[in-house]
């Protein structure tokens, strides 16, 4: 059993743990942004920092990112000092000047008690705060379709390698892989991608979709590019994903019924 | 041409050693950047056709000295870089030890005549020392050479880069040989461990415990491979020494690599240089090409069993990608983003496999170390920083170029006696070391000795090598902008800290510049540094406060001067500044005619004004006037 120093108190861990995973574990609140449980860590935003030192550093210590610094044994980590919130509230003080207007910036700064940024607002700011969630879910779901451009200041995400749109051929679209299933849209804590559900379809990323239905049931299921993708990438046969999660759960069920029992539910 | 083993690699030493000897003289034009530029491959030309031409007995290559009567004969080649730059093209020729500068190739039939034929200096094209005007003849005249020790940059300017002979001739690849046939592994790890060897990109981490700790993290994991890579990115601004080093003694990289492969068992090595230095990723592609003929890389190099190959993979255009993790993402082939070493490269870094990155110059200081022995080394520069190190000098100094000295050698020597002192006659104000994110030093730091551990405790950085002196004319606000600014443009934006912090700093700076805010503007930007400097994601973030910290620290008073009194004292900053013309003036009107918006007014000979509302701060007119009679106050 592995064991180190979280705040004053010793605590077990399991080797390949994070701090924030200890953390959480113990019920250690540390605040994140850039980090989600179920995706590669990022390490951007840079608020989950906390102080690791150990006996044998003789009083030098080192401010790390708790969602990426793996635990371990005989070390020493405070999540709370004047220092890191000052660095905190720096953090979220130059997040509020770049997003001066988008309430999810405007609510993380009133929790670290800044009314507005004590900083000069970005001239033409959009709700984008960087944090690379879209990035990575869009990954992680394989489609690959948006990536960060360009860098320092002027980095922004979005569909890699668009060429101009009066450049583009018609019929491809700036997102080039984007297969319109929504899931950096609905992870994006800022609301900053901005898409549309309407009669005609899908609009992401100024690409507009077509919805089919539910084979059965007749409920919006996802785009088509959507279904391939998820049938590609599964092994899986394209018929399962011709019907919506409940769908196919009751035929599922009806057919274990039939097999098994012998006899069909109504 | 093969070369079989390790007993035939020390005959062809031999042979060509001998041949080396035995020349009466080596005419070396230099073809570094600079130089190439300038139209040194037109004067080489021109010299091989005047020569040609001539009676004399000169050859293009050390193989082809060999079958001439009579001993020797004159070789001409091309050379790397000799480091001084600035009055290129140059023609060194030796042992007469003759530097010509800003040769043409008109020059070339009397250089082969007079000097080459009838051994006679050509005064008009030697070196003018800047203060006394007086020629100097050669290196040892003149001090930009002789307070030098060149170690690593020893055949940049001697050799033909080109020539796997020269480097042979020269004691290339004795300390392979050695390798191969009396150390162990082990045995030249340790050597490299007891030199003290500190890596020359810019942390100053011990060699030797970077290479044990891959060596252990490789036997902990008997699977996996270790990677050697060559750090030849220097994106620096104003730095060229890791240039002029694979530029001008491509192969003493490749045999450190092949030591540090020898040493670590590694088969895989890949050099990464930067996308803008296309004659580097020339030379050093030709030399791997050589070297793979000579049997000298590749499979059972020298019959032994040893294999080693190299890999070539140009920079991704960014000052990051020289950042080790950045570096090695981007030899994956994914984007050049810092990622947080946590854990280290060592153990996981280019394809999660245990890596050793060094710097250009450290690798090329490899072979030395091992043909000469630790305590040799050991025994050059400082207890703790041990060796030589390169420099690129440039900025307001007479002399500027590429320069080499023992650790521990004085800034104001290195300023003074190899750079000359300060342009003009005008008075030191601080010298900038250690790159965009190093520090700012003033004078009262001048007789600080250069080295890792004491440039850092002065607040700046030993970083790479760059070394900018700048003169009372600079304002350090606007300097500290100038870094800011640079890395702005050059973070990679992937965390808050660095990507925000860098814009914050940039536009507070701005308004120092201007003459706007107070001492709390100050705090801020202190206060932001110090959140940089702790919790952004790589060293990039981490350093980049540096240049404003320092210059707060040695120069608050100008700092100040901009806030409370709208002045700017160098009288840089075009908002607090104006120009006017004094007595002095005599009524040339060289600046009338050279102000693009007709701010001034003036007959000939009569004392000329200038409309402070029309003038944009230009500086045109400070330009032209012959009598220092503009005034920026
Ligand atoms: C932003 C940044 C840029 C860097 N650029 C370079 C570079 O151009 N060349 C280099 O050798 N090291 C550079 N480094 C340092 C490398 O990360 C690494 O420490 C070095 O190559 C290790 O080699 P050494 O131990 O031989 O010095 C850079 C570091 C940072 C943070
Ligand atoms: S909607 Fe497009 S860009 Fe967004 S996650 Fe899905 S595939 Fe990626
Ligand atoms: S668009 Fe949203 S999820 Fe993507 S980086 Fe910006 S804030 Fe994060
Ligand atoms: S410190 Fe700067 S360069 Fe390094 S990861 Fe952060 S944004 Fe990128
Ligand atoms: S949550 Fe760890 S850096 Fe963002």
């Amino acid at each position: 059993m592995h064991s180190m120093q979280l705040n004053g108190r010793l605590v077990n861990f399991e080797a390949g743990q994070t701090l924030l995973e200890v953390a959480r574990a113990n019920e250690v609140p540390i605040p994140t942004l850039c980090h989600h449980p179920g995706l590669e860590s990022h390490g951007g935003c840079r608020l989950c920092v906390v102080e690791v030192t150990r006996a044998e550093w003789d009083g030098w210590w080192r401010m790390v990112s708790a969602c990426e610094f793996p635990a371990a044994d005989d070390l020493i980590v405070a999540t709370e000092s004047e220092r890191l919130s000052r660095t905190r509230r720096n953090v979220v003080d130059l997040l509020l000047a770049r997003c001066p207007e988008t309430p999810f910036t405007v609510a993380l700064g009133r929790d670290f008690g800044l009314a507005k940024s004590s900083l000069a607002p970005r001239a033409e700011p959009d709700d984008c705060i960087l944090c690379g969630l879209c990035v990575r879910v869009c990954a992680a779901v394989g489609a690959h379709a948006i990536a960060g451009a360009d860098r320092g200041v002027h980095k922004q995400v979005g569909p890699p390698y668009a060429p101009p749109s009066f450049e583009r051929p018609p019929g491809l679209a700036p997102a080039g892989d984007c297969i319109g299933c929504l899931c950096c849209a609905e992870i994006c804590p800022t609301g900053h991608i901005r898409y549309e559900n309407n009669a005609q379809g899908r609009e992401i990323w100024g690409r507009s979709f077509r919805v089919v239905e539910c084979a059965s049931c007749g409920a919006p299921l996802g785009t088509p590019e959507q279904l391939d993708h998820f049938a590609a990438r599964s092994g899986l046969s394209r018929d399962y994903f011709e019907r919506c999660d409940a769908c196919s759960k009751l035929d599922t069920a009806r057919a274990f019924d039939q097999q098994v029992m012998g006899e069909g539910t109504s | 041409m093969l070369i079989e083993s390790v007993a035939a690699l020390r005959a062809r030493q031999a042979e060509l050693s001998e041949l080396w000897a035995g020349l009466e003289r080596r005419v070396l034009v230099c073809a570094g950047t600079g130089c190439v530029a300038g139209g040194a491959l037109e004067v080489h030309a021109a010299l091989t056709q005047a020569t040609e031409e001539s009676a004399l007995d000169v050859s293009l290559e050390l193989s082809s000295c060999a079958d001439r009567d009579g001993p020797g004969g004159t070789l001409l080649v091309e050379s790397g870089c000799h480091g001084f730059c600035e009055l290129g093209p140059l023609v060194h020729i030796l042992p007469d030890d003759i530097l010509y500068t800003r040769v043409r190739p008109k020059d070339a039939a009397a250089i082969v005549e007079k000097t080459l034929g009838a051994g006679e200096v050509i005064d008009r094209l030697l070196y003018k020392d800047p203060v006394s005007k007086e020629p100097r003849q050669g290196h040892g005249e003149m001090g930009f050479y002789a307070h030098q020790k060149r170690v690593v940059l020893a055949r940049c300017g001697e050799v033909s880069p080109a020539s796997l002979d020269s480097y042979l001739a020269t004691g290339g690849f004795c300390a392979l040989a050695t390798a191969l046939d009396t150390l162990t592994p082990e045995e030249v790890l340790r050597e490299v461990e007891q030199s003290g060897l500190r890596g020359r990109g810019g942390g100053g981490f011990s060699t030797g415990r970077k290479w044990r700790s891959a060596l252990r993290a490789r036997e902990a994991r008997p699977d996996s491979r270790l990677h050697v890579i060559c750090n030849g990115d220097e994106g620096d601004p104003g730095a060229f020494m890791d240039r002029s080093i694979m530029e001008g003694d491509p192969f003493a990289v490749l045999e450190g690599m092949a030591l540090g492969a020898f040493a670590l068992g590694s088969t895989r090595g890949y050099i990464y240089v930067r996308h803008e230095y296309p004659l580097a990723v020339r030379r050093l592609e030709r030399a791997i090409a050589v070297l793979r003929d000579a049997g000298l890389l590749g499979e059972r190099i020298l019959g032994c069993d040893f294999s080693f190959d190299l890999e070539l993979t140009r920079g991704g255009g960014a000052f990051v990608c020289g950042e080790s993790s950045a570096l090695m993402r981007s030899i994956e082939g994914k984007p050049g983003e810092p990622r947080a070493k946590y854990t280290h490269s060592t153990d996981r870094g280019l394809f999660d496999e245990p890596t050793v990155l060094n710097n250009v110059e450290t690798w090329a200081l490899v072979p030395y170390i091992v043909d000469h022995g630790a305590a040799h080394f050991a025994a050059i520069g400082t207890e703790r920083s041990p060796g030589t190190k390169a420099f690129s000098l440039v900025g307001k100094v007479n002399n500027t170029g590429l320069v080499e000295v023992p650790m521990g050698t004085t800034l104001r020597r290195i300023i003074f006696e190899i750079g000359g002192g300060i342009q003009k006659g005008r008075a030191f104000k601080a010298v900038q070391t250690g790159g965009p994110s190093g520090g700012c030093l003033p004078a009262e730091k001048l007789d600080l000795p250069v080295d890792f551990d004491t440039l850092t405790a002065a607040g700046s950085m030993m970083g790479s090598g760059g070394m900018i002196v700048m003169d009372e004319r600079t304002c350090m606000v606007d300097v500290a902008k100038y870094f800011i600014d640079f890395l702005m443009g050059e973070s990679c934006g992937k965390c808050v800290p660095c990507r925000e912090g860098l814009g914050q700093l940039s536009s507070l700076l701005a308004q120092v510049t201007r003459g706007e805010g107070s001492e709390s503007l100050l705090s801020k930007v202190e206060s932001l540094a110090e959140t940089m400097e702790l919790a952004s994601l790589c060293a990039l973030g981490r350093s980049a406060p540096n240049p404003v910290l320092s210059t707060l620290a040695y120069f608050r008073d100008e700092y100040l001067q901009h806030i409370e009194k709208q002045r700017c004292p160098a009288g840089v900053c075009k908002a607090l500044v104006t120009y006017r013309i004094t007595e002095a003036c005599t009524g040339c009107e060289a600046c009338r005619k050279a102000c693009p918006v007709g701010a001034i007014t003036g007959e000939k000979k009569v004392l000329h004004v200038i409309d402070d509302a029309l003038c944009t701060r230009c500086g045109a007119c400070e330009a032209v006037c012959a009598f220092d009679a503009v005034l920026v106050e």
